[in-house]
């Protein structure tokens, strides 16, 4: 350090003193002495207490309350109280000091111990001497610790869940680990359960359904030694595996289908993802593409439509539709928090959240690493994109390709042999005249309102409505024309002033709605069918958003159209027709016009034309134009080619026969075999992002270390990287930011981030093998190995038997990640089997089960309830996959609702199924009245008692085996002699009760009360 | 509004009215004393608080949209001096419109003093403004966004973010509840089909915490919750004879495994239940209340009947040992809440006209009553309003995350006080800045929880309501 002269340093304090707060003052002798004797203190005594006591939190790795003490001018300036930290020469007025002294609250330091009366004085004393520094608190000469660049201690390594997994042993089973651990506790597993037990437990556990009476039946009988692992390997290869245990999965990916927040908008392309979840589980997928294609589908394989809805995962999460312009950083930070969150949580078993402000208290997380592993997501968002889930067929293209070629050439065929001689017929017919243009008007003949108001026929031949205004109505109009080959209608709605604000429509604000239209066509001469006229199209003069003029023409009775905000304006609309159409004698059109959509929007005064132009038809249309016009006067003989040439091409378009060849080569290119794609939002880059009400882009362009996580203080460029403690390669985290395949257009770092992920060489494989099968131990069994089956880092719970973890994940990988195999070793074990049975001396050497003496009962989730009663009222609708619901009335497995945040369905939530809003691992398993209140009063529970009582009324007349067949499909088992003697008993008197009171199906009803008593009953909510 | 353990006998045979199965249950339930801890039966039954305090329940208006403190309780003169000149160096960012940046404006309403404490009051509320000697105003409130749901999120959860408990949540986690026939925690919202409060039940989700903590929302029309109407077919003794066969049955089951708690958890809360059938809707009669009693909270005044008839219904509920209410003043923005970025004048006249004399009425129903010094009453929204004009055909203002105002009332607060001040024109919070979890820490406080202490492990960390912040404004405090 620089050597100073003592008078240099007391100016220096001087100036840095007067700057901040003597500003006016002259120094004089005595202050300079007061200052060098401050100073003093300071050196001695007082920088010792600040550094030892204060300075970690306000200054040093913290500023909390924003009060940071490492310079004296933020130590004056104070925090975010208000109050200045002291008063330069009155320490009793000090703030600083009032809390060292515990007058005021919070009493400092935090949670510590008082400073002594000593140390107390020392303070008060210097800051009556002006409180001067001689240099602040952190030295800024020392060499400054730059977090970014934080590194992990090697000893890091050292905590149980970052060591590699433990040598395999090929000859030890889930029972030899639990069995070592019960022989140490006393304590040994309960015998196998009975079939009954077995069968209901595993059907619960692995489909969400409880077993059928007759699958009971036939489990029960069998003979066969190896029924249960039959039975294992039967139900793990049903698709109802998929739907039961993607559930748990979507726990993990807080899975939702709106965004949350202020509008909490769908995201009706979301519910993908939850397909592939299901898929991928009923197909084994190895767990390591599982994951990997989780987080970057979309690079790995992009061809694959599973694996691009696997990238769901990233954007499950929460995600504000109203952003302003302060809040666009924020927000973004806030949805890659949630990316990162997720995915350590999810996969690693790791709360990297918690370092987003600070390095993490109890793990190896530095914040640095947060931020790497933030900035592997900086272009990633969310977008509806089209996936090919199809592709074409070669053979139905060439069939195709053969059919369209020979359309082509039949339309060649009449081009060259017979447009001409049509042409000349045509022209022929004309005798002379020329050839119809554009609108002419029909012939008002009669018209009538079915809600009775008056309709009068104007001397310009349009209809003018007054009188009664019907809330709804229909007009039926007939109309005579002469014009033939009539390709459209049109509908003129005209303003009058007898209208409302002038018209043409009746409501109140001068608008109208025409819901629906319709036209019969017969002939003037009353000989020929009539004909439904057909409309294809239609064109208004003003087309308003969702209120067009098609909404006339289409099926939904109630959409229409209409005019508003145009009032007091002539409109039209024209309908085209398929196909051309009109009776050589003149035709009678029976119009039909219902206004169904608001109050009173009838039309007020309209009129009715028609046009044989040429298609497509146009709002103005001028007929053949004045060039045809002028060469039709040419005699036909006097004509050159090339002028006969143009009328040929103008005459095909509405020569009749050469239209529909062409309509024909329409149809069948309209055929042509296409890929099918279907819009799934995923995560990925360079895609159009779906956007938000937002005042700021939808990503930004870089993301930066935050210095205590906020937007506001950047440090610098963050670059991609990885968690340091488990990265083991010697080239660090670059290894898996080099070694990507298939680099296509994105940056590749979420790839980079997967491909670690699962290495179990050198990356988190064996960390993100532990946390998976200790996920399925804990779905299996109730309770994780690790308790806290999302936290195995230090402020989660170790894990109950280390060696058994290691085992099964050590299985997991050997297995090629299949989860099937993991489910079979935990399924077939004897500590899977046990009873549930309580055993007293068992019970007194361990207390808590975590021996595993016996299988520990546990309440069924919220959709194995409702799937369960769904199941076994026979109600159950058995489609898979596709989009949600959010009708409660539904009887889909309850995996099929759809999850809109503010909508969540109120039987799920009353039974713990997690808010879509983190990731959860476990969910809480209540007791509360309002559950037993669905019990009783819930309309679909009452619902499907009914269905019950029908099922087993329909099987049996004898009430007793009526209440057999309910026990049996609801418990699983069969009643005491007792209960059934009760329950006869309550079904006689309740139905006799219902008779007294006179209501209809007494019986039915009093059975339906007892089956809703089943779904009451603890034995069916409880898996034991 | 669960299973509750802990209750006596004598309680549990008073809530029973009687019936011989609940006798037999209530021995039973005795000797499950000790197991009162075992939350997962039993998560709301009522806990001491970590010290003692006088609050025990809490009702808070929510004036929702953000309602602007120099138009209610901080009176500003200096606006009147200003008016019409531009703000200096105002950040144009700081509202949600930054094209609509006018010039400061005065309040358009007259403030007078009233009270012994001769606090200035704004003109829009001539009943409350009889009772600031029983409030205690913080005028340097302040929060982190200048976007309502992230906003009311803060208020709310102490985060800007979703997904975090909020303040009933917390409250019925720490304390529990006395009656276990009613919700713990109930959320009333504008009953005139003008929206919910932006960002939906987040305002009232239990975040991490389990389920069970959430608020209960009740719908302002039909029934108040789901599932408390019988099956139609069934009188109540058809129903009681099917819960006794039901009670039976499940009492075989727990005699095959005595061990387990959650079994005969379940069997009571089917009892509740049958209960909560009759408690909810006697909590929401108040035609049986005295029709002066309703005058008072302005029933028949048909500017403000609606908040009367949930401020009536809030002090029932409270009688009822409900621990946590909250009515969302207004819907969700614009002219549906206090939001008031046209017109102020006009929007606030009209929401103030609302809440005036229903709260009022509160106030003094609760007093005469003696609830007061147990009920903590709290006033207060998202944000506070600028004092620069939003520029409209009539001028609104826009929102302002710098500074707000709250007043409690009740539950060991002094009356009469005032804590903190704004600057000179109310543009931002200035002397003795209270920040969300200042206000948070105070709330937990006078219900004897300690903000420090009341944590919830998630995630592999301790949570809090005032996360790493937070200091209990004492000075408000009798």
């Amino acid at each position: 350090m620089k050597k100073i002269s003592n008078l240099h340093f007391i100016l220096f304090v001087l100036l840095s003193v007067c700057n901040v707060a003597l500003a006016q003052q002259t120094p004089d002798a005595l202050h300079v002495k007061r200052i060098a004797e401050g100073t003093e203190l300071f050196k001695q005594q007082v920088r010792g207490i600040l550094k030892q006591h204060c300075l970690n939190c306000h200054g040093g790795e913290d500023i909390e309350a924003e009060l940071n003490l490492a310079t004296r001018a933020g130590f004056l300036k104070g925090g975010e109280s208000g109050e200045p930290g002291f008063v330069p020469g009155k320490s009793k007025e000090s703030f600083v000091l009032k809390l060292l002294d515990h007058k005021i609250e919070p009493e400092m330091p935090l949670d510590a111990a008082k400073l002594s009366d000593k140390q107390i004085a020392a303070v008060a004393k210097w800051i009556d001497l002006e409180a001067p520094y001689d240099k602040p608190l952190l030295d800024d000469t020392s060499p400054q610790i730059d977090w970014t660049k934080t590194e992990v201690p090697e000893n890091a390594t050292q905590y149980w869940a970052f060591q590699p997994l433990k040598p395999f042993k090929s000859s030890a089973t889930v029972d030899s680990f639990v069995q070592a651990q019960q022989k140490v506790k006393g304590t040994s597993l309960n015998p196998i359960a009975d079939d009954g037990v077995l069968i209901r437990r595993l059907y619960l556990d692995l489909l969400g359904v409880p077993p059928a009476p007759l699958d009971i039946k036939q489990y029960v009988e069998s003979t066969e030694s190896d029924k249960y692992q039959q039975l294992v390997d039967r139900l793990l290869a049903d698709p109802r595996y998929g739907e039961r245990w993607a559930r748990h999965w979507l726990d993990v990916a807080r899975f939702a289908e709106s965004h949350g927040f202020e509008h909490d908008y769908d995201r009706p392309f979301a519910f993908h993802y939850r397909d592939f979840v299901i898929k991928a589980l009923n197909q084994d997928m190895p767990y390591n593409q599982f994951v990997r294609w989780q987080i970057a589908g979309d690079e790995i394989a992009p061809n694959e439509p599973l694996a691009m809805m696997a990238t769901g995962f990233l954007g499950a999460g929460v995600y504000p539709t109203q952003i302003t312009a302060n809040e666009v950083e924020r927000v973004r930070y806030d949805a890659l928090d949630d990316m990162v969150a997720t995915i350590g949580t999810g996969f690693l078993g790791l709360t990297i959240g918690c370092a987003r402000c600070h390095d993490h208290k109890f793990d190896p997380i530095p914040q640095a690493d947060y931020y790497r592993m933030v900035s592997t997501f900086t272009k990633a968002v969310r977008a509806n994109v089209d996936v090919t889930i199809k592709n074409i067929d070669l053979e139905e293209l060439r069939k195709y390709e053969v059919k369209q070629a020979a359309q082509v050439q039949k339309i060649q065929q009449y081009e060259k042999n017979q447009l001409t001689a049509a042409f000349a017929k045509w022209e022929a017919s004309l005798n002379g005249k020329p050839p119809a243009t554009g609108w002419s008007d029909a012939d008002i003949e009669d018209f009538q309102s079915s809600g009775g108001a008056t309709l009068k026929k104007l001397a310009e031949g349009s209809i003018l409505a007054s009188g009664t205004n019907p809330s709804k109505d229909t007009y039926t109009v007939t109309a005579n024309t002469t014009v033939q080959s009539i390709s459209a209608i049109r509908i003129e709605t005209l303003a009058d002033k007898s209208l409302p604000k002038g018209g043409p429509g009746r409501a109140s604000n001068g608008n109208f709605a025409l819901s629906n239209l319709t036209v019969i066509a017969e002939p003037l001469s009353g000989k020929g069918e009539p004909v439904t006229v057909k409309f294809t199209r239609a064109k208004a003069t003003f087309d308003r958003s969702n209120l067009e003029s098609w909404k006339a023409i289409d099926d939904d009775p109630k959409s229409a159209w209409a005019l508003d905000p145009h009032i007091g304006e002539d409109h039209f609309a024209l309908f085209e027709t398929e196909n051309n159409f009109g009776f050589a004698g003149g035709t009678k059109l029976r119009v039909v016009m219902k206004f169904n959509n608001n109050t009173g929007h009838n039309f007020g005064r309209f009129r009715i034309g028609v046009t044989n132009a040429v298609r497509p038809v146009e709002l103005e249309q001028k007929g053949p134009g004045a060039e045809i016009t002028q060469l039709l006067t040419i005699e036909s003989n006097k004509r050159t080619a090339a002028q006969k040439q143009t009328l040929l091409k103008w005459y095909s378009a509405i020569d009749e026969e050469y239209r529909q060849l062409k309509q024909e080569l329409t149809k069948i290119e309209q055929g042509k075999p296409k890929p099918e794609t279907t819009q799934v939002m995923v995560v990925s880059e360079g895609v159009k992002a779906i956007r938000h009400h937002t005042q700021g882009g939808d990503f930004l362009n870089e993301t930066h270390y935050l210095k205590r996580g906020d937007p506001d203080q950047k440090v610098e460029v963050a670059a991609p990287g990885l968690l340091q403690v488990l990265s083991r390669h010697p080239d660090g985290q670059q290894h898996w930011l080099d070694t990507i395949e298939n680099p296509g257009k994105s940056s590749n770092r979420r790839q980079a981030m997967a491909n670690w992920l699962v290495d179990v060489e050198h990356g988190a494989g064996h960390l993100v093998a532990r946390v998976l099968v200790n996920r399925l131990w804990h779905h299996h069994l109730g309770r994780g190995l690790v308790e806290t089956p999302s936290d195995f880092g230090g402020q989660g719970t170790p894990p109950s038997h280390p060696d058994l973890l290691d085992h099964l994940a050590n299985r997991l990988i050997s297995e090629s990640w299949s989860l099937k195999a993991i489910h079979r070793d935990i399924l077939n074990s004897a500590t899977y089997r046990q009873s549930s049975n309580f055993d007293e001396s068992k019970y007194q050497a361990d207390l808590d089960n975590r021996s595993l003496w016996r299988f520990q009962p546990r309440r069924l989730e919220a959709e194995a309830i409702r799937d369960s009663m769904l199941s076994a009222s026979g109600m159950l609708d058995a489609t898979m996959y596709g989009k949600g619901t959010l009708d409660q009335n539904s009887r889909r497995r309850s995996i099929y609702f759809t999850v809109k945040r503010s909508k969540l369905i109120p039987m799920m939530a009353l039974f713990d199924s997690p808010e879509p809003l983190g990731s959860i691992g476990r969910r809480s398993a209540t007791t509360i009245a309002p559950q037993a209140l669905a019990f009783i009063n819930n309309p679909q529970v009452r619902t499907a008692a009914e269905y019950l009582a029908t099922l087993v009324t329909q099987k049996s007349d004898q009430l007793e085996e009526q209440i057999k067949a309910g026990y049996l499909r609801v418990t699983g088992r069969q009643p005491s002699k007792q209960e059934t003697s009760w329950a006869v008993a309550f079904v006689t008197s309740q139905a006799e009760s219902y008779q007294t009171d006179k209501i209809k199906n007494a019986k039915q009803l009093a059975m339906g009360d007892f089956c809703q008593v089943l779904f009451g009953l603890n034995d069916f909510i409880y898996l034991r | 509004m669960t299973l509750n353990t802990s209750i006596t006998r004598r309680q549990l045979l008073r809530q029973c009215g009687g019936g011989l199965g609940s006798i037999a249950l209530a021995s039973l339930l005795q000797d499950q004393q000790a197991s009162a801890a075992d939350t997962s039966a039993n998560p709301l039954a009522a806990k001491p608080s970590h010290f003692p305090a006088k609050a025990k329940n809490v009702i808070w208006i929510f004036i929702n949209g953000g309602p602007s403190h120099v138009d209610t309780w901080d009176y500003k003169p200096a606006l009147a001096k200003y008016d019409g000149k531009p703000l200096e160096g105002f950040d144009k960012k700081t509202g949600f419109f930054p094209g609509s940046v006018g010039p400061l404006m005065k309040s358009p309403f007259k403030f007078e003093q009233h009270g012994e404490c001769g606090k200035h009051v704004s003109e829009i509320f001539p009943h409350l403004s009889k009772h600031v000697d029983k409030m205690a105003f913080v005028h340097s409130g302040y929060t982190k966004s200048n976007n309502h749901s992230p906003a009311l999120f803060m208020m709310n959860t102490g985060v800007t973010r979703m997904g975090f408990p909020c303040v009933g949540s917390w409250v019925t986690y720490g304390l529990g509840t006395e009656n276990s026939s009613l919700p713990a925690f109930v959320v009333m919202s504008d009953p005139l089909n003008r929206g919910l409060p932006k960002g939906h039940a987040s305002n009232w989700g239990a975040g991490f915490l389990p389920s069970v903590y959430q608020g209960t929302y009740f719908r302002p029309n039909g029934a108040p919750i789901d599932n408390l109407i019988r099956p139609a077919h069934m009188t109540t003794d058809q129903q009681r004879a099917q819960i006794d066969l039901l009670a039976q049955l499940n009492k075989v089951n727990l005699q095959n495994n005595p061990t387990e708690r959650d079994l005969e958890a379940r069997i009571e809360s089917f009892e509740l239940a049958y209960r909560m059938q009759t408690a909810a809707p006697d909590a929401l009669d108040i035609e049986s209340e005295p029709v002066h009693i309703q005058q008072l909270y302005g029933v028949d005044n048909k500017q403000c009947t609606h908040v009367a008839k949930q401020c009536l219904t809030a002090r029932r509920m409270v009688e009822r040992g409900v621990r946590f209410i909250q009515i969302y003043s207004g819907g969700m923005e614009n002219q549906r809440s206090w939001d008031g970025h046209n017109d102020i004048e006009g929007n606030h006249r009209q929401f103030a006209g609302e809440t005036d004399q229903p709260v009022a009425g509160l106030l003094a129903d609760l007093d005469q009553r003696g609830l007061l010094d147990e009920t903590l009453v709290i006033w207060g929204g998202e944000f506070g309003r600028l004092p620069v004009a939003q520029k409209s055909a009539k001028p609104g203002r826009d929102h302002n995350p710098h500074a707000f105002t709250y007043w409690f009332a009740g539950g060991g607060t002094k009356g009469g006080v005032s804590y903190g001040e704004t600057d000179e024109i109310g543009h931002k919070a200035a002397v003795n800045r209270a920040s969300v979890n200042d206000i948070h820490a105070t709330i937990l406080h006078m219900l004897g929880l300690n903000h420090t202490d009341l944590t919830y492990r998630y995630s592999g960390r301790d949570f809090r309501l005032t996360d790493v912040a937070g200091k209990v404004i004492q000075p408000i405090i009798a």
